[in-house]
């Protein structure tokens, strides 16, 4: 993806910034060392926008 | 409003490659001649993607075999091992798989997909973890789904990921069970199985290896990559494939585990489908036979495998990492290989055309598999073909062809 977008938590991750399921899996795998945390895959299942994805990891570094 | 118009973000893409010529998930052979012939339109065509390892889909004795089992035991089994029993054949490609593999015990499954669905949904559950490698086939993670249980993905065959993944889920409770296959199917890579075993024992963890594409591949005894690196008593369960170095259709587990006969009560994949048909257990049985007592399969697929990749590289094209009977072309975009599937075929060579999301870090791959029943002339046939399509579309220079001759 060369082309610039807004990126706010209403942001739709597939649908607005045209990411793909496999891509969302090597992003969470960045995110997990970027926050040294665990994000089991079926928790994404339920993440549809940015601002999910946010609050699932805020979830888990709460439980950690 | 169409159920199906939620995947009408494929429809450009497939139509797109369509356009081109062939469908390269709809190729419709007229005849297969032999394990590395085929009919495409008329013409013939050396087969080279069809993971037929060692060559064994028209052997006498696998057919032979087959044929007196389909007349003493009929068409099929109508059902389940649970409901409609198990033939002599199940039983006796069980024990033979278990004492190929000098293991406890051996399960059978429908095929090599709903082994990695029933053998992973059964070992792990809700609150436990399951460690994937990254480019996992897709029955690994569908397994994965099934299971329920908490997926971690690791970068591929990168044992240090796979211990900082292990490392941070810390004391949480549950079960560890890490996932890798021994050849990767898309690129021909092998896992770093010795570091991961080592990593696996200072963690604490049970090790999966799938082992569909180095079954009669790699190894000695042709055991696979558990084998060749020389750790076997370090692996939990190994699955496989009869569908590839054994040449028909089916899949497997072996282990020493204690209470392995409870995952026949528990692994819906194996209890809710038909079994396997006599037919093809006996063909089963035999070709392991044959790829246990007839090393000389292996070291021809060997010769033949480094045979195609170091022609393929030496005229200049971009492989996978190593050697092994999957050779992957890396092709600059996937209009190029798309266009060079096309022109290959044409030309008599049909491999797989592989992209994304198909293949790792979304390239565009041109595929094959090398058998141990393809001769020398064939090997050098596909080469020549490769090295006038890789000019013609600009991929080689021109003196390429001349060095190479």
């Amino acid at each position: 993806m060369q082309r610039n977008v807004d990126v706010t938590a209403a942001s739709d991750i597939g649908r607005d910034l045209g990411v793909d399921s496999l891509t969302l899996m090597n992003i969470v795998m960045e995110l997990e060392d970027v926050f040294e945390l665990s994000i089991p895959l079926d928790r994404l299942a339920d993440v549809e926008t940015v601002g999910d994805l946010a609050a699932l990891i805020n979830e888990l570094r709460a439980r950690a | 409003m169409g159920l199906l118009d939620k995947h009408l973000g494929y429809r450009a893409p497939l139509d797109a490659i369509r356009s081109v010529g062939a469908d390269p998930s709809n190729v419709r052979f007229d005849a297969v001649l032999s394990p590395t012939e085929g009919m495409l339109d008329g013409k013939k065509v050396i087969l080279l993607g069809t993971n037929n390892y060692l060559g064994l889909t028209f052997d006498e004795a696998c057919i032979e075999a087959s044929a007196a089992a389909v007349r003493q035991w009929g068409t099929g089994t109508t059902g389940s091992r649970f409901a409609n029993g198990t033939f002599a054949g199940h039983l006796a490609l069980e024990q033979a798989l278990a004492k190929f593999y000098d293991r406890k015990h051996a399960m059978v499954f429908t095929t090599g997909y709903q082994a990695n669905l029933g053998v992973i949904s059964g070992l792990v559950g809700r609150g436990d973890h399951l460690i994937l490698d990254a480019d996992s086939h897709a029955s690994i993670y569908d397994g994965a789904r099934l299971s329920h249980s908490e997926v971690i993905r690791f970068r591929h065959n990168d044992p240090e990921d796979l211990y900082k993944r292990l490392k941070r889920l810390g004391d949480q409770p549950g079960g560890r069970l890490i996932v890798v296959e021994g050849i990767y199917s898309m690129m021909g890579d092998v896992a770093p199985l010795k570091e991961i075993v080592a990593v696996k024992r200072e963690m604490g963890a049970y090790l999966l290896v799938d082992e569909a594409h180095s079954m009669g591949v790699l190894g000695e005894r042709g055991r696979g990559l558990a084998e060749a690196a020389g750790v076997e008593a370090d692996v939990d369960f190994i699955v496989g494939t009869f569908s590839k170095s054994l040449g028909s259709v089916g899949g497997f587990v072996v282990s020493d585990e204690k209470d392995f006969d409870l995952l026949r009560i528990v692994s819906r994949p194996y209890m809710f489908t038909a079994s396997l048909p006599p037919a093809v257990i006996a063909s089963t049985l035999t070709a392991l036979k044959r790829l246990e007592e007839d090393g000389e399969l292996r070291r021809q697929l060997d010769a033949n495998a480094r045979h195609l990749f170091d022609g393929l590289r030496a005229l200049g094209f971009q492989m996978g990492p190593q050697a092994s009977p999957i050779a992957a072309v890396v092709m600059p975009d996937q209009a190029t290989a798309v266009g060079m599937w096309n022109a290959l075929m044409a030309n008599g060579v049909y491999l797989n055309l592989a992209v994304p999301p198909a293949t790792p870090e979304n390239r565009s791959l041109l595929r094959s598999s090398v058998s141990a029943a393809h001769t020398p002339e064939q090997i050098e046939k596909v080469l020549s073909v490769f090295a006038q399509l890789g000019q013609e579309f600009g991929l080689l220079p021109k003196q390429a062809r001349q060095a190479s001759a």
